[in-house]
Order: C-alpha cells, then structure tokens, then sequence
C-alpha cells in the first residue's frame, strides 16, 4: 500500500518528468535555452567579458571595421564595439527582469483583487483595465520618459507602470476559472482565510501560465527598452543600449556597414531566444495547444 | 444588442475623458515650458505675456475645463510650435503618409498572412508547417527596425535598387512596407494556423466530413469560417496601430508622418499636439475594441455580451 502522500510525490514526480521531457523534445526550445542562459552570463560577467570598459574610447581608432583587436569594430568615439554590445546586453536583461518585477507585482495584486474578490472590486479593476487599455504602453512610456529624463531606472519604471495590462488581465482570468473549482470550495469549507486561499490554493495553479508569460514579456521589453532608446527617449549616453546603437548606425550606413549589423543581429537574437523558451514551456505545459 | 452597444459607447466616452483628464495633469507635469528657454530666456513679463497668450497663466483646472469645452466643439487648440496651424491641421499633414504605409501593412498582413496560416495547418507537422511556424515566430520577434536596418544595408546600399530615406515615389514605400508588415503578416499567420487547427478538431468538422462534403467545401465553409472568429479579435487592435503608424520605421526610413509628433511633440512640450495625437489614438483604439466586440457576437452568435469581461 502507498500511502496518499507518496502517490502524490510520484504524480508530481512524473508531471516534472513529462514536462521536461516534452519541453526537451522541442529543440528550438532547447537552443533558445542556450541563448537566454548565455545572456544572462553576458549580463553577469559583461565586466570580466568585455575586453575594455563601454566608455574607453580612443579617437584614433574611430570608426574602425572588425579586425582582430577589435572583433566587432569601434564606433564614431573608437569605443570597442564587442564590449559595448556585451554592455548593451547587460543593459537589455537588467531592464527586462527590472520591469517584470514591476509589472508582476502589479499585475498580480491587481488581477488577484479583481478576479478573486470579485464585486464592486472587479469593476473597479475591468474600469482600470480599460483605461490604461486606451492608449498603448509604448506611448505612455514616451510619456513617462519626457517627464522623468533619460536613465536606465527611469526606462524600468516607464515601462513597468505602463506594461502592466496583460498580467492583470491573466492574473483576474485565471482566478476567475479557479474560483468555482471543488479544492478551492473544499478549503473556503474548511474555513481558510480568504488570503490562505488566494496564495496557497489557487495561486501556486496560476504561477505556470505567469511563467509563460513572463518568457514572452521579456523579449517584448527589450524590444520596446531598445524602441525608447532608438528614439532618443531611453538610456542616456555612455551607457550603451542596443537601441541606441542600431539608430547612430543609421547615420553611417553607407560607410560603416558593422555599425548596424552587429546589434542589431544581436537583439534578433536575444528576442528570438527568449520566444523560443516561451513557446516550449508553453507546449510543454500543455501538449493540447498548437500540435 | 442595442442597450449593449449603448452602454458601452458611454463606457467608451468615460474612459476617454478620464485618458484626457490624466493626460493634461500629466502634460503640465512635463518639466519646461513650450519655448526654448534654455537658448532664449524669457524675462519676468516677457514670459507672464507669453503664459498669459496662451492661457497657461490659469489654474489646471481651468484650463482643463476650457479644453474640455473645445473638445467638446470638436476644437483641438493651435500648435505653439507650428503657430499657424491647429492641431487638427498638423495631424492632417502627417496623416495621409501613415495612413498609406498603414494601409498597404493591412493588406499584404492579411493577403499573405491567412492563406500561409491556412497551408501551414492544412500540412500539419510537415517541413512546410515547421518552417512557416518557424518563420513566423522570428517575424513577430525580431523588432522592425533592425528589420528595416537590414533592409536599407543590403537592398538600399549595397544592391542599390531601392532609396535609402525619403518620400514621395513607390520605390519609397517598399522597404518601409516590407519592414512594418513583417510582424503583422507573421502574426496573422500564425494564428491563423492556430485557430483552423483548433477548428479542425472539433466534432462539426467530423460530421461535415462523414455526410460526404467535398474536402474544399469542409475547410473553406466549415473549418475557415470558424476559424475566423479567433482571428478578429486579434486583428482589431492591429487596425489603429497600422493605422498611427510605427514612430520607429517613420524615423528610420524619414517618412513625413503622423509617428514622429509622438515623439516631436513631447520633446517640443507642444501641448495641444500632445493631447490631440495621444486623444486621437486613444479614441481609435476605444473604436475598434468596440466594433470588434460587436464583429464578435455577429460571428459568433453564441457569444452574448451581456456580461462584460475584460
């Protein structure tokens, strides 16, 4: 005889196995793993990478094509080009993982209060909803940037409280479909509180899907960090972004083709890496979807 | 359907002036003032003038109101940048670009888009499958202007076949064209193949296929149709992101668009074009939400939209 306990261990068990071994059968999955596992090492160690700091510049060197001491090239100052795309790479991660702390936070009270409590409160939050629907996050992070001024903590602000919608939204759905489930009116009967009930019960059931998400937000933030950038709205010089970098190209492009190349092949394949996990995780969550 | 509508037509308008009234706090927040004081200075009556010209000597709410009022009359204000111009005319003027590159994205998103989802689910799991799905994904995730970036390096430089910036001749339009419809067109696609795949599974599709239907006949009438629902959902908010254009392929291929006062305007504190352009977008993007609700239920009759969830 097993006892309860251990038949559940072995279910979860076996749950964990299945999911990796679909999430493993998937390969762009597993590639897109190595890229987003590689850039966050790029974003750890950039200073230990780089082979110069991102703002040694030598004038002489200026505007330089790859060549063997400088494997990417220099830019219009003769700054390492390598070193200022790891930079650059560092820059996109921190910012991607800063405003997802900040939209998840958000998203997650706001879509547990809404979609658990119910009532006068969801209106409230639909109301909310609808509103910051209105005009789209980018524009309101423009916004924001012209207020605040330019700096890599103003840009995870900006977009942290403008890119907040879609968590909520999912947040509020997924309790509004676990809210009549049996366990959650099996511990409401056995008089949990309604907070117990919210984070123990129905939140560890949403987290997966929050997961999903999440590997599909960050490729979606460093598209519109490098956006605000491009524009000029983002992260002020020295410290290099990606963005940044592919719009000064624009001005060389018929002389210094490594100018844009380079970064912007880079945030392909940063972007690209990420979708690739989200997809796998979401097909390995839920063989049903898509095949 | 009617009280529906109704109902959410007010629910519209409500949103819309609570966008303004957060909209026009915040624009007064904007550090500066609409004239370039750092280059010229402008003395204590000089500037008291100048404030009380343009009505910015009131308090906010005032102000709020006598926009309000305007708005009300349709009226949007005058530049302070562009003196001539109202802001209805500054937004014209950039407009018929946008609205053609837009328009053009729309069509080649949607004639290539559906017809390569509907393949790719038709031959599930093939190599075709894999590559559009493949295809697809790096289209919607690799951001358009490093598309458009490649595409000025080696069409516009080095084959020399297309201009590089500028407007005015179709050889201009094509790689913004190209650039802008890369996502949408990928976006359709693949959901598009999602949505038939969805629809083949069902049980309608069985039956149709058991009482003899030409194949033909069940994916076009059956599976496409149903498929169809999922689809406008999608494509409703695309509408008037085409439609205000991407500020990023306008400043990268130097289209003389509606995009660049998004970014002008704010970098200007021109405050009226600020309202008028983030006032406009917010009321198209309110529009096509709505419309695509009520497309919905038209589709799909057993959607009811009595009870509203975001």
């Amino acid at each position: 005889m097993t006892s309860l306990k251990e038949a559940e261990e072995k279910g979860q068990k076996r749950r964990k196995a299945n999911f990796m071994w679909r999430f493993r059968r998937n390969k762009l999955a597993v590639a897109g793993s190595g890229i987003v596992l590689a850039c966050i090492f790029i974003a750890m160690f950039a200073n230990f990478l780089a082979p110069t700091s991102y703002d040694v510049g030598n004038l002489v060197e200026a505007r330089q094509p790859p060549s063997w001491s400088h494997v990417f090239g220099t830019d219009a100052v003769g700054r390492d080009y390598l070193s200022r795309m790891l930079y650059a790479t560092r820059t996109s991660i921190i910012v991607a993982l800063g405003v997802q702390v900040i939209t998840l936070s958000i998203g997650i009270s706001l879509g547990t209060l809404g979609g658990y409590l119910g009532g006068w409160v969801d209106q409230i939050v639909v109301r909310i909803i609808e509103i910051a629907t209105g005009i789209p996050a980018l524009l309101i992070a423009m916004f924001i940037m012209g207020l605040l001024g330019h700096s890599m903590w103003n840009v995870i602000f900006a977009l942290g409280i403008s890119g907040w919608v879609v968590e909520t939204r999912i947040t509020r759905g997924q309790f509004l479909a676990f809210k009549e489930r049996e366990f959650v009116i099996a511990a409401q009967a056995i008089g949990a509180s309604r907070f117990r009930v919210a984070f123990r019960h129905i939140f560890p059931n949403i987290v997966p899907i929050l997961a999903v998400l999440l590997a599909f937000q960050v490729p979606a933030v460093i598209f519109n960090e490098a956006g605000l950038s491009f524009l000029g709205l983002g992260i002020d010089e020295p410290v290099p972004s990606l963005g940044k970098m592919i719009s000064t190209s624009l001005g060389y492009v018929r002389t210094y083709w490594h100018m844009g190349l380079f970064p912007s092949l880079m945030i392909a394949v940063i972007t690209m890496g990420f979708t690739f996990v989200g997809d796998g995780l979401r097909d390995a969550l839920d063989p049903t979807m898509n095949r | 359907m009617i009280r529906y509508s109704l109902g959410r037509l007010l629910g519209l308008i409500g949103s819309v002036l609570i966008i303004s009234l957060i909209l026009f706090i915040a624009v007064r927040w904007l550090p500066g003032t609409p004239w370039n004081e750092a280059e010229i200075p402008l003395q204590g009556a000089a500037k008291e003038n100048m404030m009380r010209k343009y009505g910015l000597d009131q308090p906010v709410y005032i102000q709020y109101a006598k926009y309000l009022w305007n708005l009300f009359h349709l009226d949007l204000g005058n530049s302070f940048i562009y003196k001539t111009d109202t802001v209805w005319q500054t937004i014209a003027r950039g407009w018929p670009a946008t609205a053609k590159i837009g328009s053009v994205t729309l069509l080649i998103a949607f004639s290539i888009g559906i017809p390569v989802g509907i393949i790719a689910a038709l031959r599930q799991n093939s190599l075709l499958d894999y590559t559009v799905t493949f295809l697809a994904t790096t289209g919607i995730t690799v951001p358009n202007f490093a598309v458009a970036v490649w595409l000025v390096m080696f069409v516009s430089v080095k084959m020399d076949l297309l201009p590089t910036q500028g407007w005015g001749t179709w050889q201009h339009m094509v790689l913004p064209v190209v650039a802008y419809s890369l996502a949408p067109t990928s976006l359709i696609a693949r959901f598009t193949r999602v949505s038939m795949l969805e629809a083949m599974r069902s049980d309608y599709i069985r039956t149709a296929r058991a009482k003899g239907l030409a194949e033909p006949v069940v994916i076009l009438r059956h599976v496409f149709k149903n498929a169809l629902i999922p689809i406008i959902t999608l494509v409703g908010p695309l509408i008037p992101n085409l439609m205000t254009g991407s500020i990023f392929i306008e400043n990268t291929f130097g289209i003389p668009g509606i995009g660049r006062h998004f970014v002008t305007s704010i970098f200007d504190r021109d405050y009226p074009v600020i309202m008028g352009v983030f006032m406009l977008v917010a009321v198209l993007f309110g529009l096509t939400y709505f419309i695509s609700d009520i497309l919905y239920t038209w589709a799909d009759p057993r959607v009811r939209l009595t009870d509203r969830q975001t």
